[in-house]
């Protein structure tokens, strides 16, 4: 099982109101399966975070993994 | 002169004279406008030695030759002056409306001299320019200040004033406009103070003129719709949460400073981010002039400890009153962020200095017998308590009021300041994003993130994400920033639309959209070359003030936590920042000698012999 919280950008592909999910992936999965199954389109490219750290696309993912996504965070 | 007003106001405190001067167009051409108009100035009539609160100082207000054309973000003004925080030059900017007036008054900028013998505040309406007595203004806050200026001038004019700070020379006050908007580093309102000047107020009534509309509406047109279109398929983390939602990525990357900045991730990020801001108090977004952004943040509090309405906060007040201070109350850091925008203080130097000041007790340096109350980590009560007493430099308010660098060293522990050139940092930690280190350092006004910011090529992965962690190479990507950041800072844009509209997406980052407004509304044909080159002379002139006041390498330098004391947890565990290799390359791509002085021959290049 792995819990994937989305923010800003990313919640546009989660059913209205939510913020997360618990879902149970292929053994081998990365976080390019993982975006497919949220149908995130190729060329959108989150921030991803596993577990409080940055990963890319192509990151393994592991029963009871933490996972992040975000887009476009700028300023300060 | 189209862009350009062509007129520059001088104003002497000391003998009440005022008089226009004409803007010598090669000037203006050579240093743009805002931060290079700026330099100009100060190069020529402030000896780099002198006391910055003393008459001699000169304090420059300018604007950019695209503020109020219309162009987007073409909102903003530079506040330039010898900086009494620091010692070194200083340029602050900001937006909102007032900078836009003050082009309609007819001025490019304002060049305060002297001091008046008693509180005045200068007022401009179509051609007719006025000190005025500001005895009864003494003492009121930044708000109450601009509404009875309004009141009694013109409703319809802008206001940029100081607080209570100001008047108190605290090290760090700002100089508000438009009452939220600041000018906010490196004691700019205490400069004004010194001068005892406690507002200026425009009312305009022309307009920019434009070498040619037809190019500037066709150019503006193309960049409009295509960021509008972008903003529609991906909407702007901006726009949603303001630059709060910024704590998401430095959580994540592990660079958010927490405990004055032991650690790069803090617990309670989830309380300060953006969206519980936006959820909990956001009223409405609010924008400056002419911004398709809107990244400013309309909030009300009513949780009856710190209940307030106002502006804010910004990420950087966010990190430097919140995970800086192990501060998960959101309310508090809003309710100090009010205080701040009121009595007239500078947030970031505000809140990591109460953070300097939290370890300074938690390691025995400091009593609480001296603070005068109880000072641990996470004490929201505390900041908002101490934020109000700096501002009128009451009790320990006092030695606060002096800033973090001056405070730990009068405790004997300068090295627990988290500072450059005594300036307090920004919330991006240089351990776990190494340009940033590079950027602290060599900014001529200390540690800042917006005279060249490698928050975008390090963080955000504009315009193309850049490993983090590895220090070689980042010279000359951080050099190309802090250009182009003089470009945007002179022309009179806001670095959060230009950098990602209107640069280029090589990591030189060359201003071909800035180039193509620039050429329409002055119709001076700048080549992208003479562009650039403007902005390195203003890096460069900058330099040289410091070089004349006595800085070089020595100078350049970062505390010892960053550089010597690995992370201990987080993304960026391990990590240190190598800013020794990054100087040595960065004076390199200056044409610096290895101590950081800018040689003949690269000043000659540039025109500043
Ligand atoms: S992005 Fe924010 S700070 Fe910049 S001009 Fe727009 S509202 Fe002002």
């Amino acid at each position: 099982m792995v819990r994937v919280r989305c923010f800003t950008g990313m919640r546009r592909y989660l059913p209205d109101g939510r913020r997360g999910f618990e879902i149970e992936l292929a053994e081998g999965a990365d976080l390019r399966c993982l975006l497919d199954t949220m149908e995130v389109p190729p060329d959108i490219a989150p921030f991803i975070a596993v577990n409080g750290r940055k990963v890319a696309q192509d990151h393994r993912l592991r029963d009871g993994d933490e996972v992040v996504l975000f887009t476009h965070m700028e300023g300060g | 002169m189209d862009g350009w007003m062509g007129k520059m106001l001088r104003v002497d405190l000391g003998s009440g004279e005022i008089r226009d001067e004409i803007l010598d167009p090669q000037v203006a051409k050579d240093y743009i406008g805002g931060r290079g108009i700026g330099i100009y100035y100060l190069s020529r009539e402030v000896d780099p030695a002198c006391d910055p609160l003393s008459p001699e100082n000169v304090l420059v207000m300018a604007a950019g030759p695209l503020t109020g054309t219309g162009a987007p973000t073409g909102a903003r003004y530079m506040v330039m002056t010898k900086s009494p925080l620091t010692g070194a030059i200083t340029c602050s900017n900001a937006g909102g409306r007032f900078p836009t007036e003050l082009k309609r008054s007819g001025y490019d900028g304002i060049v305060f001299s002297g001091r008046s013998q008693h509180p005045v505040y200068l007022y401009i309406d179509a051609g007719q320019v006025a000190l005025r007595d500001a005895a009864h203004l003494w003492g009121q806050t930044t708000h109450e200040t601009t509404d009875r200026l309004l009141a009694e001038t013109d409703p319809k004019a802008r206001v940029a004033c100081i607080g209570p700070a100001g008047e108190q020379l605290v090290r760090f006050a700002a100089i508000m406009n438009d009452k939220d908007r600041a000018a906010g580093r490196s004691g700019v309102g205490a400069v004004m103070g010194s001068k005892n000047l406690k507002a200026v107020v425009v009312r305009g009534q022309g307009r920019v003129s434009l070498a040619d509309p037809a190019r500037f509406k066709g150019f503006n047109t193309q960049i409009l719709d295509k960021f509008k279109a972008a903003a529609r398929e991906t909407p702007l983390g901006l726009t949603i949460n303001g630059t709060a939602g910024v704590v998401l990525t430095t959580q994540h990357l592990g660079v958010l400073p927490t405990k004055n900045w032991q650690q790069g991730t803090f617990d309670g990020w989830e309380n300060i981010h953006g969206e519980r801001l936006t959820e909990k108090y956001l009223v409405s977004n609010k924008a400056c002039y002419a911004c398709p952004i809107g990244c400013g943040r309309k909030t009300r509090v009513t949780d009856p400890d710190f209940a307030g309405e106002g502006e804010g906060p910004e990420y950087e007040t966010i990190y430097a009153m919140g995970s800086n201070c192990m501060i998960d109350n959101l309310a508090a850091v809003v309710k100090a962020n009010y205080l701040c925008n009121e009595l007239g203080l500078d947030t970031i130097t505000m809140g990591a200095t109460v953070a300097c000041a939290m370890e300074l007790v938690d390691r025995g340096y400091l009593s609480e017998k001296v603070v005068g109350r109880p000072l641990v980590w996470g004490d929201g009560e505390a900041l908002v308590e101490l934020t109000r007493m700096t501002a009128y430099r009451k009790g320990f308010g006092n030695r606060l009021a002096e800033g973090s660098y001056r405070l730990a060293e009068s405790c004997g522990h300068p090295e627990l300041a988290m500072v450059s050139k005594k300036q307090e940092f920004p919330g991006y930690e240089p351990r776990g994003a190494q340009a940033m280190g590079l950027a602290y350092a060599t900014s001529p006004i200390g540690g800042s993130h917006m005279r060249g910011d490698p928050a975008y090529f390090e963080l955000f992965g504009i315009p193309q994400p850049v490993d983090p962690h590895q220090w070689k190479g980042k010279a000359k990507i951080t050099k190309a920033f802090q250009d182009l950041s003089a470009v945007i800072d002179s022309a009179g844009l806001c670095i959060f639309f230009a950098v990602r509209n209107l640069a280029g997406k090589e990591l030189d980052v060359p201003p071909v959209g800035i180039l193509e407004y620039l050429n329409a509304a002055t119709g001076l044909d700048y080549t992208l070359e003479e562009l650039m080159r403007a902005g390195e002379r203003i890096i460069t002139a900058e330099r040289r003030f410091l070089v004349r006041a006595g800085m070089s390498r020595k100078d350049d330098s970062l505390p010892r936590r960053l550089t010597h004391e690995p992370m201990p947890s987080g993304p960026a565990q391990g990590m240190v920042c190598h800013l020794e290799e990054m100087l040595d390359e960065y004076y390199q791509e200056q044409e610096w000698t290895p101590e950081g002085i800018p040689t003949e021959n690269r000043l000659a290049s540039l025109g500043l012999t």
